[in-house]
């Protein structure tokens, strides 16, 4: 859509913020798919966890597509972040450990996997959340 | 107007002044070397690349060194050209500059002219202290007017905006990185390979010898000693106003009776005049002017005497090669008569005649060897030494010019009107041409020779010229930037000229490529300008059309200007060149 | 214990980087709505004054008053590019940016458009980061399909558009002059300053260059307002800085920290520790433009000021961390190096004197250096600082300045003593053969290049040490420990 005024924009933004709440209500499974994870094998890992999704019919499940966090050492990286806004930074996910997030981390809230880099990194800097 | 202080001394300067701009204003001397200023034509190289002129610089509290040359002033700037990190810092550049520059100055062609060499002499600079590696590369002897020798090269840019900005042809640019970073044609190629005209402004503007000319010196001396060769030579207008300089006399010296004595010192069989053949290519071309303008068609006509700027021509514009006159340059036209007429008239075999020219020019070296210009294996023209080549071997013989009594050129190719001296200056071929229109067109004397509009150093002169109620315009351009605005206007076909003069050299031949060296010194070509056209003054005869040899040349041999005969000894065609 | 706050990397990881609806739910684009419709030119600028931001791209320039420069210019055209060269050895947080939240960068480059009356921004980046180059242009056209790039842009008269343009990778084609001179297509490198591009900069037309980073801190200052970013960071160095932390660490990747934070708490306490447990050395920061930070420095807070004072600089943010096993005038040598390949030859300070100071380098690494070597380096820096045209070659004598101040002895262990502490300099080595532990196996002598080890067999072999090129074979082959380095 082209935003031609204010209005559209307030209007739009609604609705983005409408669809993120919806979709937070998913597991989201963030994916670190930069230049460093993709090298890392980011890609192999992506597939493994959609055609599992796929194909066990996990529901309320959501892979994202994201840029590069930063943990060049633990590459490829998944984070995944639960409907309560509790997230855990999942570190040396290769293509052999890729279904572990699924069992130990969807299927169940696992907090002392050897993966885990880090539980719950505070995500939005806006003081009012984007909302205006 | 800002005001600043240098040295403790306070100057008032114009807002876009540089530092180096303000010193001089008050006498300070602060040393360059990439720095090159040619103001008559508005060009700066400001690359501020060599680093040689930095100085201590308090601009409201914010110190810093800067390069004097490029830095602009700053109102309330505080200036120290002499302190002792400065000169550290200036002797330690200059010391790097030396620890990658071969030690030849004892075999350089550029000794004693090299504005590094007198740097580092300036400095004291007795021992280099850091060594290391050293740049090597091949030299380019491809063309048969420049030799680049890369070693020498100190990236100071001067041939990359002479080349680029001025001349607009752009061969010369930065090239590699580091180290290794030169200036070169582009992927190093040999000049041969690029789009050159061989102008020569380059080799002008290069303060060390990694631009130097192709010597034929040796050639000539072989040929000058070979019994069995008659061995003439001819010599450019543009020459006598410049050798004496390379004798110490001052700028704008006259010297055509030094340089014709000192020539047959030399041990040529016969010393010429290139303003012989100067008249010469004023008939032909006045005729084909006149033919021009009368049938209204292939205007304009432009001048051909410049091989530099038919080089670019025949590079740049090909769609405008049917325009310039199908003269040959005066000095083909020399040759081509000397081994010709002359050569018949004093029972030589054209074989066994040399024809050596003495030019301002490198392109004229070039322009020697064309293929048009060797019929049945005879060259025209057999070997070109530049002003400064001259120079060298006059003093190889131990001759010094300035010391010589006048003598007078020989005949029959020795005589010339006060038209073919300014044949040296930009708006001379122009002037020359239409003194002998003029009349032609008229049948009337023309009182007053002096066409003053179409004189000076500018880059573009206009005029209209009222020929009897036939008002011709023209133009005047010199440097090929301004031929190449010209000429894009000629090409959109908003040009509306009868004819123009175009020479590559900004100020026509006077400041040619093969002159002695000016480093920078654009007032020395205002001495030249002015020596030229007092010698026209002080001809008698000052029309081409009524020098008697020429005359007796016509009547002799080439019957009539357009006959088939000059055609065929005078005239040429021009070729399209792949860029 | 130390946290990261993320300002310029805020949606890295966090959002699918080609889906502009979730960068607007994340206040996307709200930014320049508040500037078009709340704001006027005069006042955004005026935030990004107050706001003390700096340059993120090395030199810590405060980013308002360059906007402010241009904005004050009057021409029919201006520009604004966006410095995405990243030519620093071990920097990658503009391609983090730029591949994790694209729109961060179009959104304030477009406000800085609006800032300083200029319509057209580009956006330099090197040719090697195609996925950055794909997402990059993936949301320039979102953005242009939605109406926040173009012509008036959500309805308003201010029109600005982006475009892309390839750089072939020089290092110094990030410094802001070359990089003009590359989009005009010349040869990438640097020009006199002044004038400064703000003056006259592409097309001799008034222009602000700014880094990646800079850009990605834009937006939140203009939606959270300046005290909530002067509330991070120092007095004057507000806001986070991102670090590519490398070398001998353990959590190897990029940190955003608050400025001001202590290379300790970086390196410890964000980064893990040193690797393998081996003991710190120091930090290079500023790349090879900057210089190493000592133990006794690790409590330093991290500003523009303090780095500079302790004789290296901030940089794009590279961090590179080293250990007892780095010979520091070898690390010296190694960014020379790269300085040395990376200079575009313009001018005789950096074009002679780096490669003067490499050679001399060389001789102490290669134990023909003399107290002389030491003094004419000093020299050489002394003269290479003043006198180079652009910032690659008035920084590049940072790291043998920083490391001869701080690692004296390590030079003068190389020069007096001819060894090299942490073994890396082949050089001075040697290499011998305890009697002891040798069983006179003879293979290390079969595997010596220039057979200058010696003996009979089962009895202890010797190596000429006159003939011995430390080539280091025998020492991987021997099977019984027995030859030793020192
Ligand atoms: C040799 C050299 C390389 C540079 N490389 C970069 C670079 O890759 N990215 C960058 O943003 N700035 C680089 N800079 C700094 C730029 O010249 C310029 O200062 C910067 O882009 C300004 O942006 P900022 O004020 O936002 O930091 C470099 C400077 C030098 C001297
Ligand atoms: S170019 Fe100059 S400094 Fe170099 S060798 Fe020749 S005269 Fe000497
Ligand atoms: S001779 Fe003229 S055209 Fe050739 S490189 Fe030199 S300046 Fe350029
Ligand atoms: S060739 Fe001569 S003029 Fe050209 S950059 Fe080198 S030293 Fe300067
Ligand atoms: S202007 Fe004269 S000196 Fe220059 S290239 Fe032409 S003919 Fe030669
Ligand atoms: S300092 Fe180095 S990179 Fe910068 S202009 Fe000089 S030679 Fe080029």
């Amino acid at each position: 859509m082209q935003i031609k005024n204010r209005e559209d924009l307030k209007k739009y933004r609604e609705s983005a913020i409408a669809g993120k709440t919806a979709s937070d209500k998913n597991i989201k499974l963030l994916v670190g798919l930069g230049t460093c994870g993709t090298a890392a094998g980011a890609d192999m890992v992506w597939a493994k966890l959609e055609n599992k999704i796929k194909s066990d019919k996990i529901s309320g499940v959501e892979l994202v597509k994201v840029g590069c966090v930063g943990y060049c050492y633990a590459e490829p990286t998944v984070e995944v972040v639960y409907p309560d806004g509790e997230s855990v930074l999942l570190g040396n996910i290769k293509e052999d450990n890729a279904l572990d997030v699924i069992e130990l981390h969807v299927k169940k809230k696992t907090n002392n996997a050897s993966n885990i880099i880090k539980t719950n990194i505070a995500s939005n800097i806006f003081k009012n959340g984007g909302k205006k | 107007m800002s005001r600043i202080t240098i040295n403790d001394i306070q100057v008032e300067v114009f807002k876009d002044a540089t530092i180096l701009d303000a010193a001089k204003e008050v006498g300070i001397y602060i040393p360059t070397l990439c720095h090159l200023d040619l103001e008559q034509f508005n060009i700066e190289n400001k690359a501020g690349s060599c680093r040689i002129c930095m100085v201590d610089v308090d601009t409201n509290g914010r110190k810093k060194m800067m390069p004097a040359c490029c830095t602009p002033v700053e109102e309330g700037m505080v200036v120290k050209t002499n302190t002792p990190e400065v000169v550290e810092v200036r002797r330690t550049v200059l010391q790097l500059l030396l620890s990658d520059h071969p030690f030849e100055c004892l075999t350089c062609p550029k000794s004693l002219d090299c504005e590094l060499q007198a740097l580092a002499k300036k400095f004291g600079i007795y021992e280099v202290t850091c060594t290391g590696k050293m740049s090597t590369y091949e030299i380019d002897h491809s063309s048969k007017s420049i030799k680049r020798d890369l070693s020498k090269c100190i990236m100071c840019r001067r041939c990359e905006t002479v080349c680029t900005t001025m001349q607009t042809v752009g061969v010369l640019s930065g090239f590699g990185r580091g180290f290794k970073a030169v200036v070169a044609p582009p992927e190093m190629e040999p000049l041969t390979e690029s789009v050159c005209v061989f102008c020569g402004q380059c080799v002008n503007a290069c303060p060390t010898a990694a631009l130097t000319e192709i010597n034929y010196i040796s050639d000539v001396w072989k040929a000058i000693n070979n019994p069995n060769k008659k061995v003439i030579v001819q010599t450019a207008p543009a020459v006598r106003v410049g050798i004496g300089e390379e004798f110490g006399l001052p700028a704008g010296t006259e010297a055509t009776g030094m340089l014709t004595a000192g020539l047959r010192r030399l041990g040529f069989d016969a010393v010429f005049d290139t303003n012989f053949s100067a008249d010469l290519t004023i008939m032909e071309e006045a005729h084909e002017l006149i033919e021009r303008v009368k049938k209204n068609e292939n205007l304009p006509i432009l001048t051909s005497c410049c091989p530099g700027w038919i080089n670019f021509l025949e590079f740049q514009f090909p769609e405008l090669l049917n325009i310039p006159s199908t003269c040959k340059s005066p000095q083909q036209m020399f040759g081509a008569i000397a081994k010709s007429y002359y050569a018949e008239k004093i029972g030589v075999k054209p074989e066994d005649m040399v024809v050596v020219s003495i030019m301002p020019c490198l392109a004229k070296k070039y322009e020697a060897s064309r293929e048009e210009f060797i019929k049945d294996g005879i060259t025209d023209v057999d070997y070109v030494l530049t002003t400064r080549e001259l120079a060298q071997m006059l003093k190889e013989a131990g001759i010094n010019l300035d010391k010589l009594k006048d003598e007078e050129y020989d005949n029959p190719l020795g005589e010339s009107s006060g038209a073919a001296v300014i044949f040296g200056a930009s708006g001379g071929v122009l002037e020359a041409a239409l003194r002998t229109a003029y009349e032609w067109i008229t049948k009337k004397t023309l009182g007053n020779v002096n066409f003053k509009d179409v004189r000076g150093m500018e880059g573009v002169k206009e005029a209209t010229v009222d020929i009897d109620g036939l008002k011709v315009n023209v133009a005047v351009t010199s440097g090929l930037g301004n031929a190449r605005k010209i000429l894009t206007k000629i090409k959109k076909g908003e040009a509306n000229y009868h004819a123009i003069e175009i020479m590559a050299c900004p100020g026509g031949c006077l400041n040619g490529g093969g002159q002695p060296y000016i480093h920078g010194d654009t007032s020395i070509l205002d001495k030249r300008l002015k020596a030229i056209y007092s010698i026209d003054e002080s001809k008698v005869i000052r029309k081409s059309h009524e020098n008697p040899y020429i005359k007796k040349l016509y009547d002799e041999f080439l019957i009539e200007p357009g006959s088939h005969k000059s055609h065929d000894l005078l005239h040429t065609q021009y070729f399209k060149k792949n860029k | 214990m130390a946290q990261q706050i993320r300002i310029a990397l805020r949606n890295c990881g966090k959002l699918d980087p080609e889906k502009i609806e979730q960068y607007i739910a994340q206040s996307g684009y709200l930014a320049l709505e508040k500037a078009l419709f709340d704001n006027k030119p005069e006042d955004i600028l005026k935030l990004i004054i107050d706001s003390g931001l700096r340059g993120r791209g090395g030199g810590g320039f405060p980013t308002g008053i360059k906007w402010q420069a241009a904005a004050k210019q009057k021409s029919d055209e201006k520009f604004v590019i966006c410095n995405a060269d990243e030519g620093d050895p071990g920097a990658f947080m503009d391609r983090a940016v730029l591949e994790g939240d694209p729109h961060s960068v179009l959104e304030a480059m477009t406000i800085a458009g609006y800032c300083i009356g200029a319509n057209k921004g580009i956006i330099y980046i090197r040719a090697e980061y195609p996925l950055a180059i794909e997402r990059l242009n993936v949301a320039i056209d979102q953005a242009y399909k939605m109406g926040f790039l173009g012509k008036n842009i959500m309805g308003t008269a201010f029109s600005f558009d982006i475009s892309i343009k390839l750089g072939a990778g020089a290092f110094v084609c990030g410094e802001e002059t070359a990089l003009i001179k590359s989009i005009e297509g010349k040869r990438g490198e640097p020009i006199v300053k002044p004038p400064f591009p703000a003056e006259k900069g592409l097309w001799m037309k008034p222009t602000i260059v700014n880094n990646v980073e800079t850009y990605a801190s834009v937006c939140p200052i203009i939606v959270n307002g300046l005290e909530w970013f002067r509330g991070v960071g120092t007095e004057k160095s507000p806001g986070t800085k991102v670090f590519a932390l490398a070398g001998k660490i353990n959590n190897v990747g990029l940190v955003e920290v608050p400025m001001g934070s202590t290379l300790r708490e970086v390196v410890y306490e964000i980064g893990g520790g040193i690797k393998d447990g081996k003991e710190f050395k120091a930090v290079q920061t500023g790349g090879p433009s900057g210089g190493c930070i000592t133990k006794e420095s690790l409590d330093t807070p991290i500003t523009y000021e303090n780095l500079i004072q302790i004789g290296s600089m901030m940089g794009s943010g590279g961090m590179i961390v080293l250990d007892e096993d780095d010979c520091m005038v070898n690390i010296a040598k190694f960014y020379l190096e790269f300085t040395l390949d990376e200079s575009c030859g313009k001018c005789t300070p950096c074009r002679v004197g780096n490669t003067r100071m490499f050679e001399l380098l060389e001789d102490i690494t290669e134990g023909r250096g003399t107290q002389l070597t030491i003094t004419k380096l000093e020299t050489l820096a002394n003269t290479i600082k003043k006198a180079s045209l652009c910032g690659l070659g008035q920084t590049a004598p940072n790291p043998v300045l920083s490391t001869m101040k701080y690692f004296k002895h390590e030079y003068e262990e190389h020069i007096n003593n001819k060894k090299c502490r942490a073994k890396v300099c082949r050089e001075l080595l040697t290499f011998e053969i305890v009697a002891d532990k040798c069983v006179g196996c003879s293979l290390c002598a079969r595997n010596c290049p220039v057979f200058c080890i010696h003996g009979e067999p089962k009895t202890p072999f010797v190596i000429d040490q006159k003939a011995c090129i430390k080539c280091g074979s025998c020492v991987e082959k021997c099977n019984f420990d027995a030859i030793t380095v020192s």
